[in-house]
């Protein structure tokens, strides 16, 4: 059957279209994932808990709030690398970098923080402030910062900032209690002593008093945050300005234990999956293939030898020689996969010498034989090309088999700690007792989508029956 | 070839596996210097032990070096550490497969003994029971759903569940474990998330019996959710297969009862292949066994393997391999004697 | 009475291609102690008159009709339960195509033989057993050849076995769909004797289905040839192999090498028609070297050269 054929055949039948449709968006993830992540994501981003600390922990997605009855807050990050409106002055300048926020949510934030990451200046130090417009109409000033001047020795351009950013946790800070104390004297005649305000400054600043004397109440509406940059020299500038709204609600997929981005780490997984999939289902195919051919066509010893041989491989239990060997090997991705593919082949050798014998003995081969041609060009030519869709048909069906085997292996905790994978990222959330706090964004879609994959590759077998057994052709 | 032969040589065979696992895991150690490496540990843990109980009696710190340093030699000689692994292997071989496992480097048995025959004996029927209720479920509805799929093939209800069976192969059995915990344990608070029974135990025998149900129903519903699509599916396809060969013709030809010709000639026929399918996915639910046993901290065979990975104890993980290998592979021997009972066809060719 | 009338049977299949009329519109007498040969090219629909003789159809029918009565009694009045009751085996039994596959491969022959004879009111399973050794003797089978499975036996006793089988009731007539195609001559000829012998001996009516016109004749007293579907010619043995009236078995008879003649074996040009897309008119004008306009328009109805002679073909029209 030419491949053409083979493909118009696929096509015909339901799993098989569903599952190129599957495998086509699955492969278009994983294309995108490559190319918007660097290939040491693991190292770089999934396990440097610096990327994640603003994150809130065990959020669920943003999306659950459909569900629940209480709104709670999305986590939401405003980033600025220009101002939005810049008011000129003599010999000064104010630079405005507002951000919008439609709150419509039921509670407080969980905290607010703000950072700005290299600053420079070349005469006066900058200075900095920070302060919220209220949907009631009322102004709040939170913070204002004065930028270290130069040190002794230092002339300008000044950069402040490189290294580490300069990041406020609002919630927490001293001079933002003042500033809140300030301002519930003057617009509500509230005189509290800071103690009392102590871990009450979002309740505060996204609310107003309940009424009975007491709490705050949560003032829904537009807010607006305005980080004003007063600077003395044109050419002064800053590369970023961020403002984080501390959510109980995260993103797309939500966050775990570590505040990691679970979207992220999810994304990343397409391309590991279907990577340890395809390569173990490669090698080991090719490896059962050229043994099966080898055995049945060369009959004799090496028929018996390559046969006790696969007898014996294929009857040891994977899973328990899997966990010994990357036990004591060490946690490889890639030793998985050899180690996957060093079981896995004699299955299909058994099946290909079958398939030999019946060929070998057809008359195609015999007459070609006879006609002198070599061994390597009978098995190559006659016999290899006459088996390969049922080859292919047998490395898809291999597929979903080594994906499953390397997540189990993650799922106990031997998955290798540089490449974040889908069985990882569960088995974490198993470890830590996400299952028994409920956490279901964090266990489900992973688990999902190794079904998904899995199941893709179900499907493209399904649809390959008709190409591998022409009987089932109608 | 008789029948005795072919016993033997499929008993050769599955005795060679179990060969070839034990020489992987005993050469994988030493080649990576992993055993050398245990054997210093378990000798430094005993001298340590040594000094504290010398230090009582012996006064003199020269005096205690030197008896210390000569019962290190010995230890040394003993182990045969001094030699490379490679000497040390016919005697490792020959003493895990005489089941003499050694110690446990961290790890104990609910009783506090260190042995790891004692630690593994314990948790054995724990796996046994388990493993085998959930088969002979799975083994029930397959044959029962099987045989009646078969019979309406071709039909879009047979279309449709074959295609779902066929993809249940695409559940990892610890996930849907996960899954329904966060269901009917998390949410519903139907059933206990894991362990084998409450704390305390109830002692009275029927009490006892029906919060060891409670405990299993979840992890049984897990093994038996990811196989039985598979067990229908294999039944299916071979019940199809046989009711299509010309004897079966042949027996409603010969005016005997539908019943009849559908156990004795589909049935019957059908049973020895679907026999050998079943033995090829063995392995695979030894695998589901120890993954799910995890999940639901099932005190069996699998959730020590976890445990032990956890704790790094070398001597259980490798006694755990060697274990799962020989209980596979008495499994598979019980199913290649039942299938020569099966297929005349096999016994006296 | 006659021991078997069939009149105007048809048996379609429904298949992929279309309606494949298997059997069409086949009307056959055969009287008690008679041996019928049924003879045509692999395709013709000999099993298909088998299958639909004894009521052993396959799912995918399009259409089952005509009458079939034997020893007088209407087969198409009777259910399906009631005919696999009295008539099914008892009275009609059948040697089945490919005996190799035709066995139980985990069950002693011993037992299948049996079976039937089992499912008897009254009969005990010693007295049955005692039957299949008769049946073995029967048929020169050895008695130890009962506690053997299939695969231990070799062609011509599983052919032997299958006979037995058909004849543990002893039914009326037996139907043997091919019983020696697979088998080398030399069994051949002995499975032969042992059949001429059973018509002698039991007074065996027998419906033989083969393509092998030499050997429907060694055993026959009348012969009915099938091409596509329909019977084309039938009569006494004597009638039909000395003067053929079909141009189809007058090629049939060309192609039968001769021991004792110069002449060449002879092929029939052409190729059997495909059954679902059949040429209008007669089935065979496409291969007919005698055709003419009529035969590509109507179907010939059967004529009479003879009162034992029958012939579907145009040919014969007007003659007496």
């Amino acid at each position: 059957m030419r491949p053409q054929e083979a493909i118009r055949v696929l096509l015909s039948s339901g799993p098989g279209k569903a599952g190129i449709i599957f495998f086509l968006a699955l492969a278009a993830v994983s294309l995108y994932a490559i190319v918007a992540y660097p290939l040491d994501f693991g190292l770089r981003f999934w396990n440097n808990p610096a990327i994640w600390a603003d994150n809130p922990r065990n959020a669920p997605p943003a999306w659950s709030n459909t569900f629940t009855h209480l709104r709670r807050v999305e986590h939401t990050t405003f980033r600025a690398t220009e101002p939005a409106a810049v008011i000129p002055g003599a010999g000064v300048e104010t630079r405005l970098y507002t951000f919008d926020l439609d709150y419509r949510f039921e509670e407080s934030p969980a905290f607010t923080s703000f950072s700005l990451r290299h600053l420079t200046y070349y005469s006066r130090p900058p200075l900095i402030t920070l302060s919220l417009a209220r949907p009631d109409g009322r102004e709040m000033l939170l913070y204002r910062h004065a930028v270290r001047g130069p040190d002794p020795g230092e002339s300008p351009p000044v950069s402040r900032y490189v290294e580490a950013p300069l990041r406020v946790y609002l919630s927490g800070d001293d001079t933002v209690l003042w500033n809140i104390a300030d301002f519930l004297g003057r617009e509500f005649e509230m005189e509290l002593p800071l103690s009392q305000l102590r871990g009450m400054v979002d309740e505060i600043a996204f609310g107003i008093p309940g009424g009975d004397g007491q709490g705050f109440r949560v003032l829904p509406g537009d807010y607006t945050i305005t980080v004003a940059v007063k600077v003395y020299h044109p050419q002064d500038s800053i590369s970023e300005v961020v403002f984080v709204l501390g959510g109980s609600v995260y993103g797309l997929m939500g966050t775990d234990t570590l505040g990691r981005d679970l979207a992220v780490g999810l994304l990343f997984g397409f391309p590991i999956a279907l990577f340890i999939g395809l390569v173990t289902a490669l090698l080991a195919t090719t490896m059962g293939t050229l043994m099966g051919i080898l055995s049945g066509y060369q009959g004799g010893k090496t028929d018996i030898f390559i046969q006790r041989f696969c007898d014996v491989l294929g009857n040891i239990p994977l899973l328990p020689i899997l966990i010994f060997l990357i036990f004591v090997l060490g946690q490889k991705l890639m030793l998985v996969i050899l180690i996957l593919a060093a079981f896995g082949w004699p299955g299909l050798t058994i099946l290909i010498r079958s398939m030999v014998l019946q060929l070998r003995s057809g008359q195609l081969v015999e007459a070609t034989r006879a006609l002198g041609a070599s061994p390597w060009r009978i098995m190559l030519r006659h016999i290899f090309f006459q088996i390969a869709p049922f080859v292919l048909a047998q490395m898809i069906f291999f597929t979903p088999a080594a994906i499953l085997a390397e997540a189990g292996l993650s799922f106990l905790g031997l998955g290798d700690p540089s490449i974040p994978t889908w069985g990882q990222i569960l088995e974490f959330g198993f470890r830590t007792g996400a299952v028994y706090a409920g956490y279901w964004w964090w266990v489900l879609p992973p688990g999902l989508l190794i079904v998904l994959t899995a199941m893709t590759f179900v499907l493209l077998t399904l649809g390959m029956e008709p190409v591998v057994n022409p009987r089932l052709r109608s | 070839m008789s029948l005795a032969t072919t016993l033997a040589l499929r008993g050769f065979t599955l005795f060679c596996v179990l060969l070839v696992v034990l020489l992987l895991v005993v050469i994988t150690l030493g080649a990576t210097g992993f055993s050398d490496r245990m054997l210093q540990a378990t000798i430094s843990e005993e001298m340590r032990g040594l000094r504290q109980s010398l230090a009582q009696t012996i006064r003199d710190p020269d005096q205690l070096e030197q008896v210390l340093h000569s019962r290190h030699q010995q230890l040394i000689d003993y182990y045969h550490l001094d030699k490379p692994w490679y000497f040390r292997l016919p005697n490792t071989v020959s003493q895990v497969l005489t089941l003499d496992l050694g110690e446990a480097r961290t790890m104990r048995s609910f009783k506090g003994s260190s042995r790891v025959a004692d630690i593994v004996m314990e948790r054995l029927p724990n796996t046994i029971l388990l493993v085998t209720t959930a088969m002979l479920i799975t083994a029930v509805i397959g044959l029962l759903a099987g045989v009646r799929l078969a019979t309406r093939a071709g039909s879009r209800a047979d279309r449709v569940v074959s295609f779902f069976l066929a993809s249940s192969y695409a559940l990892p059995a610890w996930w849907v474990g996960i899954f329904l915990i966060l269901i009917f344990s998390f949410k519903f608070a139907l059933f206990p998330s894991g362990g084998m029974y409450s704390l305390p135990p109830p002692q009275e025998g029927m009490a006892r019996l029906l919060d060891l149900l409670r405990h299993a129903a979840l992890p049984i519903i897990t093994l038996v959710l990811v196989s039985f699509g598979v067990w229908t599916y294999v039944v299916r396809t071979m019940v199809l297969n046989t009711a299509q060969e010309p004897f079966v013709s042949v027996a409603r030809a010969k005016g005997l009862p539908e019943p009849l010709v559908r156990r004795r000639y589909i049935l019957r026929v059908a049973a020895p292949p679907i026999l050998t399918n079943l033995t090829l996915g063995l392995a695979g639910s030894i695998g589901g066994a120890i993954l799910t046993e995890t999940v639901f901290n099932w005190p069996g065979m699998g959730r020590l393997y976890y445990d032990a990975i956890m704790a790094a104890d070398e001597s259980i993980i490798i006694a755990l391999t060697f274990i799962f290998t020989l209980v596979y592979i008495i499994a598979r021997f019980i199913l290649e004697v039942s299938y020569i009972i099966l297929d005349p066809r096999i016994r006296y060719v | 009475m006659a021991l078997l009338r069939v009149s105007d049977l048809r048996l379609y299949y429904a298949t992929v291609g279309g309606v494949l009329p298997a059997v069409d519109e086949v009307s056959l007498i055969m009287e008690g102690g008679e041996a019928l040969g049924v003879v045509g090219e692999s395709g013709a629909g000999k099993s298909s008159l088998a299958l639909a003789l004894m009521r052993t159809l396959p799912r995918n029918i399009a259409l089952y009709d005509g009458i079939i009565e034997f020893e007088g009694v209407d087969c198409s009045k009777l259910s399906d339960e009631e005919f696999r009751k009295r008539i099914r085996w008892q009275r009609i039994a059948m040697v089945f195509q490919g005996a190799m596959d035709s066995l139980n491969p985990v069950m002693r022959v011993g037992h299948q033989v049996a079976e039937p004879l089992l499912l008897q009111p009254g009969v005990s399973r010693e007295q049955a057993y005692a039957a299949v050794q008769r049946q073995l003797e029967l048929l020169l089978l050895p008695p130890e050849v009962f506690q053997r499975y299939p695969h231990e036996l070799s062609g011509g006793m599983r052919q032997r076995i299958m006979i037995a089988m058909a004849l543990i009731l002893s039914p009326k007539l037996v139907i043997l769909d091919e019983p020696t195609s697979a088998l080398d001559v030399i069994i051949q000829a002995q499975i032969m004797n042992v059949l001429k012998r059973l018509k002698g001996e039991l007074g065996l009516s027998i419906l033989f289905i083969t393509h092998d016109l030499a050997l429907a004749s060694d055993l026959c007293d009348a012969i009915a040839v099938m091409y596509a579907g329909e019977i084309i010619e039938q009569g006494g043995v004597e009638e039909v192999l000395t003067e053929p009236g079909h141009p189809y078995t007058q090629k049939l008879l060309a192609t039968v090498p001769r021991l004792k003649s110069e002449a060449i074996p002879e092929f029939i040009p052409g190729a059997p028609p495909d059954m679902t897309h059949l040429p209008q008119g007669c089935r065979f004008h496409p291969r007919c070297p005698h055709a003419f306009e009529r035969c590509r328009r109507e179907r010939p109805l059967p004529f009479r050269p003879n009162p034992r002679h029958q012939v579907r073909c145009w040919l014969w029209r007007g003659r007496p």
